[in-house]
């Protein structure tokens, strides 16, 4: 899977923002808010294709989270990130 | 100087020299304090500055998180626009070359590679220097005859619309009117030639002329002069200026541009320019040419009055409802009334001549 070419990571502060940038009109309401882990995430492996585990296992190594809550936490934020069209 | 215009200041100050802001007391600003600085940058375009501005705040400081939101969502399109501006310059340079024109890209984004950040500065249109009259008027008529839609101004540029973006065509890379000091110009062209310079960091094949380190300061200065005294500048081009004075700083000879600047008439003016940059951007000293002498208090009445002119003055109610083109020219003549009796004693002779080609 990979994620879209046109979503870009903004960084403000200690908010992290995706933001569609083929949007004809960009404004406040089509921003997506990341949390540090799942920012840390899409500059990983926004560029390139992945799996789920490949993202569980960084998740892990980065974050000392076990094995089984990252796989559930990536596997969420997947499923959120295809609702709000990020995935290509 | 209201909190929030104290607070638009510094961080206006931090955005353009990428450093933290330097008093904190106008600080934590409420919701609507923090409205009007958005409302200021906008009027004065200015907005990408002053998102960087606010992030040299402590976090503690910053605004509101729905005027985060809004500010992060400006900046988006601020970055979306770049890329845009970017590749309509690079095609209506390839454009203009195939029409047989050697096109120099003026302001705009050959300013905006001297910020930090170059999408943050907002652009609106895109300036080439064609050549003379005879230059222009052959591009034209190749322009027209591949269906492009052009339209003439009074001041013999021309503009056509390029997939949306209004793209300018001037016969003059610098806007001085006096004969005697357009000659000098024309010697300051031929000495200082174009130079070939990336738009987009990485790809070298995107690179388009600009010009020569002094043409630049000179176009820059002269630009701003013409609008200051005549239909209103913003904060936006003072801000290019201080930007292209440092980001040049070392590749050019001081005593050379101070020379061109007293043999084009821009002297005097250069010293109230100077004094605010420095008194209100914070420009250092150092970094300037030798600016003659400027009375502070017209330091002060030029920050008044681009406090009420923003962006080319295109804030004022007044010229809201002059902008149609049969009252556009009375409405500059108006301006540039309104500003004699500080342009009078600044550029006299360029005054002048600007109301001659008026006439």
């Amino acid at each position: 899977m990979r994620i879209k070419a046109d979503h870009q990571l903004f960084h403000v502060g200690h908010d992290y923002f995706v933001v569609d940038m083929s949007s004809a009109c960009i404004d406040k309401t089509q921003l997506y808010s990341m949390n540090e882990a799942t920012a840390f995430l899409w500059e990983e492996f926004h560029d390139k294709e992945f799996t789920p585990e490949e993202m569980s296992m960084r998740l892990c190594e980065a974050f000392e989270v076990d094995a089984e809550t990252a796989r559930r936490d990536v596997s969420q934020m997947l499923e959120t990130w295809k609702a709000f069209g990020m995935m290509a | 100087m209201s909190r929030s215009l104290q607070a638009f200041f510094l961080l206006l100050r931090s955005g353009l020299w990428e450093r933290d802001v330097q008093d904190l007391s106008p600080f934590p600003l409420s919701e609507q304090e923090w409205t009007e600085v958005l409302r200021m940058s906008e009027r004065q375009t200015v907005q990408g500055v002053l998102y960087r501005g606010f992030q040299h705040l402590p976090e503690h400081l910053f605004p509101p998180q729905p005027l985060v939101w809004q500010w992060v969502a400006i900046g988006a399109r601020l970055e979306k626009e770049f890329r845009l501006f970017c590749t309509h310059t690079e095609a209506t340079y390839r454009l203009l070359e195939e029409a047989g024109a050697s096109p120099v890209l003026q302001k705009g984004l050959a300013v905006a590679q001297y910020y930090e950040h170059p999408s943050l500065r907002v652009n609106g249109d895109i300036d080439w220097y064609v050549g003379p009259e005879d230059v222009l008027t052959v591009i034209s008529q190749q322009l027209t005859a591949q269906g492009y839609h052009l339209e003439h101004h009074s001041d013999k540029s021309m503009s056509f619309d390029y997939e949306g973006t209004e793209v300018e065509l001037h016969r003059q890379m610098i806007d001085i009117e006096r004969p005697r000091y357009q000659k000098v110009v024309k010697e300051l062209l031929s000495a200082h030639h174009p130079v070939l310079s990336s738009l987009r960091s990485r790809t070298i094949s995107s690179a388009v002329r600009i010009p020569a380190p002094i043409p630049t300061l000179v176009m820059l200065n002269a630009h701003l002069m013409k609008h200051t005294f005549t239909v209103g500048v913003g904060l936006r081009q003072f801000c290019d200026m201080a930007r292209a004075y440092h980001s040049l700083r070392g590749l050019y000879h001081v005593e050379e541009l101070e020379d061109v600047y007293h043999k084009t008439g821009l002297w005097k003016w250069s010293g109230l320019l100077h004094h605010f940059l420095i008194r209100y951007l914070d420009m250092p000293i150092h970094e300037l040419p030798a600016p003659a002498p400027a009375q502070p208090r017209d330091a002060r009445r030029l920050f008044n009055q681009v406090l009420q002119d923003g962006n080319f003055g295109h804030h004022t109610t007044q010229w809201q409802t002059a902008h149609n083109k049969g009252r556009n020219r009375w409405h500059t003549v108006r301006q540039i009334i309104h500003k004699l009796p500080i342009s009078l004693q600044y550029a006299p002779a360029e005054m002048f001549y600007k109301l001659l080609s008026l006439s």
